[in-house]
């Protein structure tokens, strides 16, 4: 009985305490709750007033900065001799600015690093547009002329030595540290939120790091670039001289286009020490800031969770227009499947759709209704690519242009594009980007027939002597069937299929082909040997045409060089030389069309498609504009429909 | 049955072997699940008579009667995996052979103990030969002409107006090459189970997974079975240094995660093939088989038995090999049942992981199709048939244990 | 009990050594070339200026080294003419494979090329001269020293040294119309230098050996490892661990959060089916289990993402995620709340998978006690059962699931990868996914490594606590 009462009064007492921690849980959470608020309210004032501007109103924020950027701007545009002009239209119309919202949308996967010098890859290279600003770019309605960016003036005589005046008034964003541990003292400038001031010493300490050797990375690809450079110099603050060694109509883009990192933060370690002049360059490819990311664009780096997030925010001290709300979050995502999911549930407010959600939620779609809703609308652009068939030009079968030809016309590309990649794009016959001048519209893509292979191969001296259904040559005096190893991407089925479709069809007229799916660094040690008969490949593409790298004879014999195929054509090296040293538009564009004639003709690849994506989103935001010039998804140019909802 | 009936009454004790079998028997549910196996079995190896696109019979207008078919399963432009070059040779000889093989092996069940030891060693051996010689004909063979698109070839030809006898397997699909036309199409008469991105039909793709998976399962196994008895008789057998050595390599190779390790190896390789993952597989997973031989040894070294054949003086390589080697044929075979079962399992998650042998129709690889699609076909058929796989798998292991340990049944 | 456990500590040193270099070997064996594709070039473009970014690459991930056993101090004379003379062929004479091959070793060996290098300097044929010439400058290149841990300032003096050696040697090397002046005073520079520093360029034979094992790349990562540097990650650069430690978390609430309640519901289930052995509750009790084992957990899991997060039919659960990451700042409660809302489907999966073993384990347990003689006796004193099941058998069958709990170690930390991948949880699991496929051989490395010990942790653990309990168990 006393046992009994003794448990009784300890479950009363623990009921108890059960019910005074409850309500205490519940009491902290409400007082937390109050405090983000209160928080929150706070760092929207603040931000207010160091914008320097009243709280009041959101379209004033805009007011400052094309004021103080138009005086000296204004003065250099005039100039004639200037090579960069006034841009044809802004990113953003004041109008547009909706303060409070925050732009959320979906990667793949995280970038490598955010230091564009140092990180590589396509999604670097895109997000470094975000917070970073260039020397100049180009105009978003005429993608031929250059705009003034940090640069506002650049001459020339000779193509040879450049000028640049660069923008005054320019700082770093503030670098994301914890200010409060005084650990950084040494990052603060002068500037306003004690930033630091752009000047021609981080260009020049720029190109210090692109042409040091120790570095590695992104500035692989930049140094050839570089490395006809003679010299150059910082003048002053804002005036710098750059001297290329060869005359070339690569050199103005890319002076122009290069990502520029900032000195008093890239020369020093964590603590503000300097690095050794030894081996500052093996430094930087570790630098502890590579992970976050700094510039001059018009949003600034907030925080990035590897596999889980990145965060920017609109720099109120941004020289140029700012973009139209408060905050871009990208959430990394890596299924693909959950996309479309997280869109319709509203965690995303726009996705890219890959072709199999392309034709599950578009081509199957019977009511029209994107993801069941209404408010989801859609949007398609042309990416800057092409997809093609390699084939290795040293190996005695493939040397023929009449069997490349052959190869091209028994390819039903249509039909793949159709049926496995669902219309997503459209097919080439050349290696220009179709939206560019340079694509010569009139070489259309060659036909699916199968009958004009035929007579192609025979015509080759491809005969099936020996009836076993497999056409053959004699070649060297030693009779060899007409089979070849296609290597293809093995990470993507889209290929297996495409290879299995082709290969029927091949053998219909007596051509025996095995697929060979292989991953990316072993297809990579294939071509680096160049052990292979032919391979699915992809290039990206830029505006401007060059073909050096790809097309030229003398790439021809350099081991891992990009004429993996072995391209060797007179015409074609001449096509390329002279259009590195032609700098009148209409001019190259009619070197184009002569070397996208040419290929058609030769076929050292079999050209298929240029890829499209589907970008779907919800319709508070405005019409979703897609540049012509990649990046093409410019989430500059984003804006909501409405302020944010309270 | 009256066999038993007729069998003359023996004097003899019955065998280990005999006793397990018995025991094994009486337990339904892994008798049950060794049909089922036996079952999945013969699907594997008669999958190309359930499903091709080749016509069985072939016949145009008052032409020669042919069997694309037949000259299909030699081809190795078709199949030109070896795994299903295999399974064909399979085909032909248990077709041919199958049913006489069965009756001797009954008939071997008469004779006198040694007598029928002999006998059934025969028949294997001879069944072994069977197989080896269909293989090496079928290498010699010369290659096959290219293969022709027979349905498309039919419609064409009827509809000139010539009249084409054709008789296809029930499922006239290839499990290869898919058709563009028909790609993702929804389940109907024609694709039980619907198409998948390639337009190949999921039933026929299924069917010839089970040819995948049970290479793996089986051959994966057999192999770390060799290697992991090899290295526990060593160990239980010689003791100090070679134990001691062999303790230190089991003790690593079993601290190291293994599907992290099996993972991480089989990116690394680039080529992959289900012959690279069933080496992987076995080099992770041979301790198991090694510490149960090791056990076994260490208990019987001991024994009277060992020590008068030694006394006699039979060679050390006898005593391991006739002496304490049977006894440690039962905790194995429990083992490696098992052992299939997660074999299976771990290449259905490598491919469903995007690292196994894409070029094979993989139950995982399906399934992965399955989740980027979100069609339920191709998530419930390809989980399913790893799981009913699984299951019987365990279930006949469960039996087993049971039969040669009733002691451990729980 | 106590020496017992000193020495099963002592033992884990040379396992994990034994580990480390098992792993090491196996993913350096495997085929395919670290850094091809990602950072340090061997990519698109060779120019010169690249060519030698990708040296000081491999230099710095130790990828010039062989893997466990170096004997390049034999390479002869023959060997290394016939190499210089591969690459600077006519384009076409020599296979692209053997040119590349040629000059990686030419550039990997550094110093041992030497020797043979000035050798070919003194060649009558003025290219040869030329070629030997431009590769000393590549073979004669000094390593920079570690200048982040240890005696940095020195370091950085010896570093700077180096450099300016190392600039000074570049200079050495002539074009081919370059006058015969200039080419025989730079012949001179190279035969001074050589002569500086004569020992330099001869090993006796105990430095060969130790060159043959200490100058590998498993020695020196190991070297490193001591001091628990596992290096950085050579697709970004961020130091390994530091990545590791920041993935740990995910892993750990899910693995903590699974397991406990795998042992919440597989204990009683245990129990109950022990207690009812035999009759058609333990029967269903047993085939669930058995299904459970059976099912794979990424069938598991696609299929409760497929039925519960897409609308169709259900959409209850979000599609995957550790939280919602664009909701604003919430409270604590909130959050944990969210957490757990995003937790709920892989928590599931992980369940069902470790449900089976655990049940299985408990059953056993209970069952082996009933028999003993002990319960038989409580049960002779008129105990009632629920009492002589909770009180006395359960004590005991415990024991085996719980030393289990060590063996779970590894999983609760690493966590699995196919959940993770499937569910989107950036966690170790995840994170060793991604790391394979970008062949990120220091992040594999630490991976694999930092779950091993976890696993030697583990299983010692688990035979402690056993000894512990079982005094039965022999202790040596």
């Amino acid at each position: 009985m006393r046992q009994s009462g003794q448990s009784t009064l300890l479950f009363i007492s623990l009921g108890l305490l059960t019910t005074i921690n409850v309500i205490n849980s519940w009491q902290i959470d409400h007082l937390e709750r109050l405090a983000i608020e209160d928080s929150a309210r706070l760092a929207a004032i603040e931000a207010q007033l160091r914008a320097g501007v009243p709280v009041s109103g959101a379209a004033t924020t805009t007011a400052a900065g094309p004021a103080a950027r138009s005086a000296q701007e204004a003065e250099a545009l005039a100039d004639p001799k200037n090579l960069l002009r006034a841009p044809t239209r802004p990113r953003v119309r004041a109008a547009q600015v909706s303060p409070g919202r925050t732009l959320r949308m979906q990667i793949g996967q995280d970038p490598q690093g955010l230091n564009p010098l140092i990180a590589k890859g396509a999604d670097v290279n895109e997000y470094s547009t975000y917070f970073n600003a260039f020397m100049a770019t180009r105009d978003i309605g005429e993608p031929e002329r250059w705009v003034p960016d940090l640069a506002v003036k650049v001459t020339t005589d000779d193509d040879l030595r450049y000028r640049i005046e660069l923008r005054k008034g320019v700082h770093w964003h503030r670098p994301a540290v914890d200010w409060a541990s005084g650990r950084y003292d040494w990052a603060k400038g002068p500037g306003p939120d004690d930033r630091q001031p752009f000047t021609a010493h981080d260009v020049v300490f720029t190109l210090d790091a692109i042409r040091n050797t120790q570095t590695a990375g992104r500035v692989s690809d930049l140094r050839t670039y570089f490395e006809p450079v003679v010299a150059y110099r910082a003048v002053d603050d804002h005036t710098l001289e750059i001297q290329f060694k060869e005359k070339a109509y690569t050199n103005r883009s890319a002076l122009f286009e290069m990502p520029i990192i900032p000195r008093f933060l890239f020369s020093v370690d964590e603590d503000g020490k300097p690095f050794d002049a030894a081996t500052w360059g093996l430094k930087l490819n570790e630098h502890w800031y590579n992970q976050k990311a700094i510039g001059t664009g018009p949003l600034q780096f907030v925080s990035w969770e590897p596999g889980v997030k990145m965060e920017f925010a609109r720099d109120p001290h941004y020289f140029g227009e700012p973009v139209a709300y408060d905050r871009l979050l990208m959430s990394v995502v890596k299924d693909q499947n959950a996309w479309p999911r997280k869109l319709k549930a509203g965690e995303l407010d726009f996705i890219y759709l890959q072709p199999e959600q392309f034709k599950t939620e578009i081509l199957d779609d019977k009511d029209g209704v994107l993801l069941d809703n209404p408010a989801i609308k859609r949007a398609d652009f042309s990416l800057f690519n092409y997809f093609y068939v390699g084939w290795n030009a040293d190996r005695p079968k493939f040397a023929d242009k009449r069997v490349r030809k052959a190869m091209t016309l028994s390819f039903n590309r249509a039909g793949v594009l159709e049926k496995v990649l669902y219309n997503q794009g459209a097919l080439t016959s050349g290696p220009f980007p179709q939206q560019t001048p340079c694509y010569d519209k009139s070489v259309q893509p060659l036909p699916f027939d199968l009958e004009a292979a035929k007579a192609l191969l025979t015509e080759a001296g491809w005969t099936d002597t020996d009836g076993d259904g497999v056409r053959d040559k004699v070649i060297d005096g030693q009779r060899v069937p007409f089979t070849f190893t296609l290597i293809t991407f093995g990470s993507s089925s889209e290929y297996e299929t495409i290879a299995s479709t082709w290969r029927e069809d091949l053998l219909q007229i007596g051509v025996q082909m095995q697929p060979l799916p292989l991953e990316w660094s072993a297809m990579l040690k294939k071509m680096d040997e160049r052990d292979f008969d032919a391979f699915t490949g992809a290039w990206v593409t830029t505006w401007e045409a060059d073909l050096m790298q790809l097309w030229h004879s003398a790439e021809a014999d350099k081991p891992k060089s990009g004429n993996r195929i072995g391209f060797r054509n007179a015409e074609a090296d001449r096509i390329a030389e002279a259009l590195r040293l032609e700098f009148d538009e209409a001019k190259r564009v009619e070197l184009c069309h002569a070397f996208h004639r040419l290929v058609a003709e030769e076929q050292p690849y079999t050209f298929f498609y240029q890829r499209e994506r589907t970008v779907l989103y919800w319709e508070h935001l405005n019409a979703l504009e897609f540049l012509q010039i990649p990046p093409h998804r410019d989430v500059r140019l984003f804006s909501f429909n409405q302020p944010a909802s309270p | 049955m009256t066999e038993p009936a007729a069998r003359p009454p023996v004097a003899e004790d019955p065998s280990w072997v005999d006793l397990i079998w018995v025991q094994f028997g009486k337990r339904k549910i892994a008798r049950g699940a060794l049909f089922g196996l036996l079952g999945l079995l013969l699907l594997a190896i008669y999958a190309p008579l359930l499903a091709s696109n080749k016509p069985l019979l072939w016949r145009v207008a008052d032409g020669p009667l042919s069997s694309p078919w037949l000259l299909s399963l030699f081809d190795r432009n078709f199949f030109e995996n070896g795994v299903d070059l295999f399974f064909n040779a399979l085909l032909v000889c248990v077709s041919l052979l199958g049913l006489p093989a069965a009756w001797a092996w009954r008939r071997a069940a008469t004779l006198p103990r040694a007598a029928r030891g002999a006998r059934r060693a025969r028949l294997l051996l001879g069944g072994i030969g069977a197989l080896l010689l269909t293989l090496g004909l079928n290498a010699a063979a010369p290659q096959a002409r290219p293969k022709e698109v027979y349905p498309a070839l039919q419609a064409q030809l009827e509809a000139q107006g010539t009249p084409v006898l054709a008789v296809y397997p029930p499922l006239p699909h290839s499990f290869r090459d898919g058709v563009l036309d028909q790609a993702r199409a929804r389940p109907s008469a024609a694709h039980p189970l619907g198409t998948d991105a390639a337009g190949r039909d999921v039933l026929v793709r299924l069917i010839f997974g089970a040819r995948i998976s049970l290479t793996i399962g089986v051959f994966a196994v057999s192999l770390y079975i060799s290697i992991g008895t090899v290295l526990g008789a060593l160990a239980g057998y010689f003791g100090g240094r070679v134990d001691l050595v062999i303790q230190r390599l089991i003790e690593v190779v079993i601290c190291v995660p293994s599907l992290f390790l099996i993972l991480s190896v089989a990116a690394f390789i680039e080529d992959r093939s289900i012959f690279h993952i069933m080496v992987i597989i076995a080099a992770v997973a041979w301790t198991t088989p090694a510490r149960l031989v090791r056990a076994e040894f260490l208990r019987h070294r001991n024994l009277d038995f060992v020590a008068a054949a030694r006394a006699i003086g039979y060679p050390q390589h006898t005593i391991i090999f006739a002496e304490i080697l049977p006894n440690t044929l039962g905790p194995v075979l429990v083992s490696a049942t098992f052992g299939v079962a997660s074999a299976i399992l771990t290449e259905s998650t490598m491919s469903f992981l995007g690292l196994g042998d894409i070029t094979v129709p993989s139950w995982g690889q399906m399934l992965n199709a399955g989740r980027t699609t979100s069609e339920w076909t191709l998530i419930l058929a390809p989980g399913f048939a790893i799981f009913v796989t699984v299951s019987l798998l365990n279930l006949v292991g469960d039996g087993f244990r049971d039969a040669i340990d009733p002691k451990l049944r729980r | 009990m106590l020496q017992y456990t000193i020495r099963r500590v002592l033992l884990i040193f040379p396992t994990f050594f034994l580990i480390s270099l098992l792993i090491f070997v196996v993913l350096n064996v495997a085929p395919g070339r670290p850094g091809a594709g990602a950072g340090g070039g061997g990519g698109e473009q060779a120019g010169q200026a690249e060519q030698e970014s990708y040296r000081i690459f491999k230099e710095q991930f130790n990828l010039d080294k062989p893997i466990a056993l170096n004997l390049r101090h034999l390479t002869d004379l023959a060997e290394v003419a016939a190499w210089v003379d591969a690459v600077r062929a006519a384009p076409g004479a020599v296979p692209p494979a053997a040119r590349i091959d040629a000059q990686e070793r030419l550039e990997d060996y550094g110093l041992v090329l030497v020797p043979h290098l000035l050798v070919l300097l003194e060649d009558a044929d003025p290219e040869r001269q030329r070629a030997a010439a431009a590769w000393l400058a590549v073979a004669g290149q000094q390593r920079f020293q570690n200048d982040r841990r240890g005696d940095v300032v020195a370091a950085r003096e010896a570093n700077r040294a180096i450099a300016a050696a190392n600039q000074e040697i570049k200079g050495w090397t002539w074009t081919a119309a370059a006058p015969a002046a200039e080419v025989e005073q730079k012949r001179a520079a190279w035969r001074a230098w050589a002569a500086a520093a004569p020992d330099r360029l001869e090993w006796t034979p105990a430095e060969r050996v130790e060159m043959s094992l200490l100058d590998t790349r498993f020695a020196k990562y190991w070297q490193n490892l001591l001091l628990l540097d596992f290096g950085v990650s050579n697709i970004d650069r961020r130091p390994v661990l530091d990545t590791l430690l920041s993935k740990m978390k995910y892993s750990l609430s899910l693995g903590t959060l699974a397991v406990v309640i795998a042992y919440i519901v597989a204990v009683p289930l245990g129990i109950f089916s022990a207690v009812k052995q035999g009759t058609t509750a333990d029967l269903v009790t047993t085939i669930g289990v058995f299904v459970l084992y059976s099912l794979p957990s990424f069938f598991v899991g696609t299929v409760l993402l497929r039925i519960f997060t897409e609308g169709d039919p259900l959409a209850l659960f979000p599609t995957g995620d550790f939280e919602t990451l664009s909701a604003g700042p919430m409270t604590t409660a909130e959050r944990l709340g969210d957490i757990a809302w995003h937790l709920v489907l892989p928590v599931v999966t992980y369940t069902t998978g470790a449900l089976a073993t655990l049940s299985r384990y408990a059953r056993t347990g209970v069952i082996d006690v009933i028999r003993a003689d002990y319960i038989r006796t409580a049960r002779a004193k008129g105990l009632s059962e629920p009492v002589v099941i909770l009180k006395h058998a359960l004590r005991n069958g415990m024991i085996p699931i719980l030393t289990l709990l060590g063996s779970l170690l590894p999983t609760l930390v690493a966590g699995s990868t196919v959940i993770e991948v499937i569910f989107n949880i950036p966690g170790m699991g995840q994170h060793l996914y991604n790391a394979i496929n970008l062949r990120d051989y220091n992040a594999v490395m630490a991976v694999l490594l930092a779950s091993s010990v976890l696993s030697l942790l583990g299983i010692l653990l688990s035979d402690l606590s056993y000894a512990l309990v079982d005094p039965r168990i022999s202790l040596d």
